[in-house]
């Protein structure tokens, strides 16, 4: 059996620094996507940080923006009085994305590809293993990427929510608040082009 | 919910019960609290937890005896004698 760490810090800024500064290390929220992959055996973290205890279950409504909370729930957005009435397409992606037994958003916006050829482990895939080829972009891939892709890699971003942002909002992000230093962003979404591992997702820090 | 569960004679085997219990007393909590599911019509109302709506908050959890029947009566029942809507 492989050794595996769990660690649950106490702040934000402890998460971040312990995932920054071990790259065999990997953020664990409600664990749908990274416990399968865990059995699947297409990740090995040494270590395992619990984000789920950390105080980011907040929603702020603040300059005709909401800031969404890490741990908020899914089902708890799909409530919230601004979504169901301004923003709609999103309470309901949010609604169809899963049933009421699985929900968070971070963990949704953040799940890895569902390519099958990235969750089997005999067959190559770029995303997986860089350099090892794209089994997908040859066989079996109704599910994948028409418009976007790269002989690289035809994996698409299977969360309903990260479809339903861009159509519902100009302009959202992903961020981390790293300490007192503000905040890291990224939008979560493009397309795969040459560096399929670009938006990997078991949780970097970056 | 344990008592409605027996009831209506909401299980066969058992082995799911623990955890349809249990997503039926957090659905109940989301139903009062006015939470919206798949299934609601109007995003800007209260849904009422009709039939349609409990299979659909309930859809997360499986029971291979197929007693699906008993457990919406079971839940059906527990939301009207707790006084939530139902």
């Amino acid at each position: 059996m492989r050794q595996m760490e769990y660690r649950r810090p106490t702040d934000v800024a402890e998460a971040v620094a312990v995932v920054s500064g071990d790259p065999d290390a990997a953020f664990l929220g409600g664990g749908s996507n990274l416990v399968d992959h865990l059995r699947l055996g297409i990740t090995r973290p040494g270590a395992l940080v619990d984000v789920t205890g950390l105080p980011m279950a907040s929603m702020e409504v603040y300059d005709d923006r909401l800031r969404v909370g890490a741990n908020v729930r899914n089902s708890d957005l799909a409530a919230h009085p601004v979504m169901r009435s301004r923003r709609p397409v999103v309470a309901r992606a949010l609604l169809a994305g899963a049933s009421g037994q699985i929900r968070a958003p971070g963990d949704h916006l953040l799940q890895c590809t569902r390519c099958v050829y990235f969750q089997d482990v005999t067959t190559p895939c770029n995303k997986r293993d860089p350099g090892s080829g794209c089994s997908a972009a040859e066989r079996y891939g109704r599910y994948n990427a028409i418009l976007g892709a790269s002989p690289e890699c035809v994996a698409v971003q299977p969360s309903d929510l990260a479809v339903a942002l861009p159509l519902s909002t100009r302009s959202w992000s992903c961020s981390v608040r790293a300490g007192s230093g503000g905040f890291r962003s990224s939008t979560c979404t493009g397309c795969p082009g040459t560096g399929p591992t670009r938006t990997q997702c078991w949780g970097t820090a970056s | 919910m344990q008592s409605a569960f027996l009831g209506a004679d909401g299980l066969q085997c058992g082995y799911c019960t623990p955890g349809q219990v249990c997503s039926a007393a957090g659905m109940l909590d989301e139903g009062e609290r006015g939470h919206p599911s798949y299934v609601t019509e109007d995003l800007e109302t209260t849904p009422e937890l009709t039939d349609e709506e409990i299979r659909e908050r309930m859809s997360g959890n499986l029971c291979r005896c197929g007693a699906y029947v008993n457990i919406l009566a079971a839940v059906r029942q527990a939301a009207a004698t707790t006084g939530r809507p139902a």
